[in-house]
């Protein structure tokens, strides 16, 4: 070979080298190539503080005075929502000295957050403090990705102004790895105007089963031809558990038998619930995807009653004001049991993170009451300090005296690890139940089977 | 003449390693930058891609779960067995790509011959059609479920002003799954009539010219030529539209999540759930081995066949 080709080569293995490590080098300045925020939708740090400085400072794993940074991720919802974190970060900070925030928003829906904490968890950046939803309580606590609480709730002086049910929901198998902070309750709302126009006292909501049915019936509007104009009340059709859920825990049934860890929801009483549900769906239900909150019918006025979370309650008047007057809010209904669904955050710890302490003391002023009722004002979200509990009723009679028995009785997603396998089959039994594709008790019947042979078979 | 009981066969061995190595390094030698430009190449393809399919294929023999990792041997392909959403998905997943690719494929050649005739305004047709395909498949999903909306989309307010009863388009098992496939059918046939246009362009004219004089008129110039001389456009269409097809996701997750009653899930969108909703990566590694065998025996088909019409 001539020189000059080995020339040619060397120059050319040069050129190769420099741009495979231009392309592997990293774009941040302080090399901060850890940073959470790298790949997140939205971030902001609240005290702007270097996320080199803080990582650096996080392995040292110091509960001192030093300055450390906690990363704390929590899912976006709307503008309001995110200001607020954001702005309670930055309170945080100005209450002590050494502690930094790092807020990055998530994006709503939990597949989206699965894939980013999946992100996070592979590439060893998992957040310290985590807004997780009920459902991660069981597919991701069952994976240990949450550090145990019980230590700091034994020691949390203000632990037992907290609602039973914000502890307990935190559960992993006897195990506290949350402290619930968001009850997100499904009310049931109505239009007293189209009560009015049926015939039926606006001030006169459904209070069972049977009442809910007849109202539905009368309050369900055809045209000439025999399509829905409007229909009496929301059965939603697809991924509607939150939904249904309440149903057959008011008719009795425990779903899943959460101790054994199996699934018992072909039962009688979840069988009498379905039927009641295909009967409403029946009676000329609009169809719609219960996760798609645009998509209510409620919401552009074509049901008179369904089911809405105190946020979705909240923008729905945001946006047409002129309905305040017009909306009215039913109770629990009352059944077997008195039981609603109520959805929830939790405040968690990653189990990875270095900055334990430092963490809890992020969660312990997000829970004080000033941040609570802070929360209550600006977001709507239902208090869960017993301490609190008059204040807020007074606040708002009207719907808040209904919002603390939602809350109260509220029950959310079964906590298991194979609740995301648990929905797959609970949904197709009640999508064929209420569009009459099977009877609801064979449906339940052929759900509880399969999912009983795949958790066998997959693993 | 030696007698092959006399043949030292290590040494012959040896000797035809050592004549190997020395024809490497010859070629080596020839062209060092040559090699080096395309190393880049090979390099992404290497970690990028096949180092991705090893670990998968490894994965696949393991009950990984994002936390914990057994080695379970086969049984993630047995499992494959009993779970009736792969079959479903399976089935599902054929469907779409079947009619996706036969109504991309027909119409857009089609439509490729009429729009290869120059009349005013043709280019902006042309531009018309293949805009879709440039649109990210979640921005169209998303303009189509809104399209496919039940009470005020513009598909049931169309049926509606014509008298017809609305429909229940992605709401109805019946109806979500062609209503998916006319998405894609909407989306894909743009770019199929660009390379058909393509190809229809590189057609010599004698050869109608010569059909013509002979008497053959338009439609029997265009089964005995146009077809005949498309044929390698065809097949690339059809091998990377099956390749595509099979790997339909973002449609499904957006405008159905698979539903409803599962009439619209299909193999990537299981692949999907197993691995990163429920966590079952292990499982889900077999079931895109499974998808990519499939996929590669399909091609594979499709190759033998477009070499067995070549040599006819």
């Amino acid at each position: 070979m001539t020189k000059k080709t080995w020339l040619g080569s060397a120059v050319s293995l040069t050129l190769l080298a420099s741009l495979l490590a231009a392309c592997g080098a990293n774009g941040s300045p302080n090399g901060n190539s850890n940073s959470p925020n790298a790949g997140s939708d939205n971030a902001a740090t609240a005290g702007g503080t270097s996320g080199a400085a803080a990582n650096a400072d996080a392995s040292k794993n110091e509960p001192s005075e030093k300055p450390v940074t906690i990363n704390f991720w929590f899912p976006g919802e709307s503008q309001v929502l995110e200001d607020y974190f954001i702005n309670a970060a930055k309170e945080f900070e100005a209450s002590q000295s050494h502690i930094k925030v790092n807020v990055t928003v998530l994006p709503s829906g939990a597949d989206e957050i699965d894939a980013k904490l999946n992100a996070a968890k592979l590439s060893g950046t998992y957040p310290d403090v985590f807004s997780a939803y009920l459902i991660f309580m069981g597919t991701r606590g069952a994976l240990n990705e949450f550090a145990d609480l019980g230590g700091y709730l034994d020691k949390w002086e203000d632990k037992s102004d907290i609602q039973e049910s914000a502890l307990d929901l935190g559960k992993y198998q006897g195990k506290s790895i949350g402290v619930g902070y968001f009850p997100a309750p499904e009310i049931m709302t109505y239009r007293k105007d189209f009560f009015t126009e049926a015939g039926l006292d606006p001030e006169k909501p459904p209070t069972n089963w049977e009442e809910l049915k007849a109202d539905a019936e009368k309050l369900t509007v055809k045209d000439d031809k025999g399509n829905i104009v409007r229909a009496g009340v929301d059965v939603p059709l697809n991924n509607a558990s939150p939904f249904f859920e309440a149903f057959m825990r008011q008719n009795g049934s425990p779903i899943i038998d959460e101790e054994k860890g199996v699934p018992a929801f072909a039962d009688q009483a979840s069988t009498e619930a379905f039927e009641y549900l295909t009967d409403l769906y029946q009676l000329g239900a609009i169809p719609y995807d219960y996760q798609k909150k645009d998509t209510v019918p409620f919401v552009s006025g074509k049901s008179a009653i369904s089911y809405l979370t105190p946020a979705a309650i909240s923008n729905l008047l945001k946006d047409k004001p002129d309905l305040k007057d017009k909306i009215g809010f039913g109770p629990v209904l009352e059944r077997k049991n008195h039981v609603a669904f109520t959805g929830y955050r939790l405040f968690t710890i990653g189990s990875t993170s270095k900055l334990k302490d430092e963490s809890w003391a992020f969660i312990t002023f997000m829970m004080s009451k000033d941040q609570m009722w802070k929360r209550y004002k600006q977001l709507q979200i239902p208090i869960v300090r017993k301490s609190l509990e008059d204040q807020f009723i007074a606040a708002n009679p009207a719907i808040n005296s209904v919002l603390i028995d939602y809350v109260k009785s509220g029950k959310g997603k079964p906590v298991t690890p194979f609740t995301t396998r648990y929905n797959k089959y609970i949904h197709q039994a009640y999508e064929e139940s209420v569009t009459k594709a099977k009877p609801a008790a064979q449906a339940l019947q052929d759900a509880q089977d399969a999912l009983i042979q795949e958790l066998k078979t997959i693993k | 003449m030696e007698r092959a009981a006399d043949i030292d066969i290590p040494a012959v061995r040896s000797a035809g390693a050592e004549a190997v190595v020395r024809r490497r390094k010859r070629r080596l030698d020839a062209d060092p930058i040559g090699y080096l430009l395309i190393l880049p190449f090979y390099l992404f393809l290497l970690l990028f891609v096949l180092a991705p399919i090893g670990y998968n294929l490894f994965l696949s023999f393991t009950n990984y779960n994002l936390d914990t990792m057994h080695g379970v041997g086969i049984n993630n392909y047995k499992a494959l067995f009993y779970d009736r959403f792969f079959g479903i998905a399976l089935k599902n997943t054929a469907i779409y790509a079947f009619f996706t690719l036969v109504l991309t494929v027909a119409f857009g050649q089609i439509l490729a011959v009429f729009l290869n005739y120059k009349w005013g305004g043709i280019k902006w047709v042309r531009m018309s059609f293949f805009s879709p395909y440039v649109i990210s498949m979640v921005a169209a999903s998303m303009i189509w479920l809104w399209i496919y909306e039940p009470s005020h989309g513009v598909a049931n307010t169309l049926l509606e002003a014509i008298g017809l009863n609305k429909v229940q388009w992605l709401q109805d098992t019946k109806w979500a799954m062609p209503a998916v496939i006319f998405t894609g059918f909407w989306k894909f046939l743009g770019y199929n009539v660009v390379i058909f246009l393509a190809g229809l362009q590189g057609i010599s004219r004698d050869l109608y010219e010569a059909a013509a004089v002979d008497g053959a008129g338009g439609f029997r110039q265009y089964l005995k030529i146009t077809i005949p001389q498309l044929m390698p456009v065809t097949f690339f269409l059809i091998v990377t539209g099956l390749i595509n097809n099979f790997n339909v996701f973002e449609q499904i997750q957006i405008m159905t999540g698979g539903g409803p009653l599962n009439s619209t899930t299909t193999l990537v969108h299981q692949i999907y759930n197993r691995a990163f909703q429920e966590f079952l990566i292990g499982y889900a590694a077999a079931m895109s081995i499974v998808l990519l065998f499939l996929v590669a025996l399909l091609t594979a088909a499709n190759f033998w066949y477009g070499s067995r019409s070549h040599e006819s």
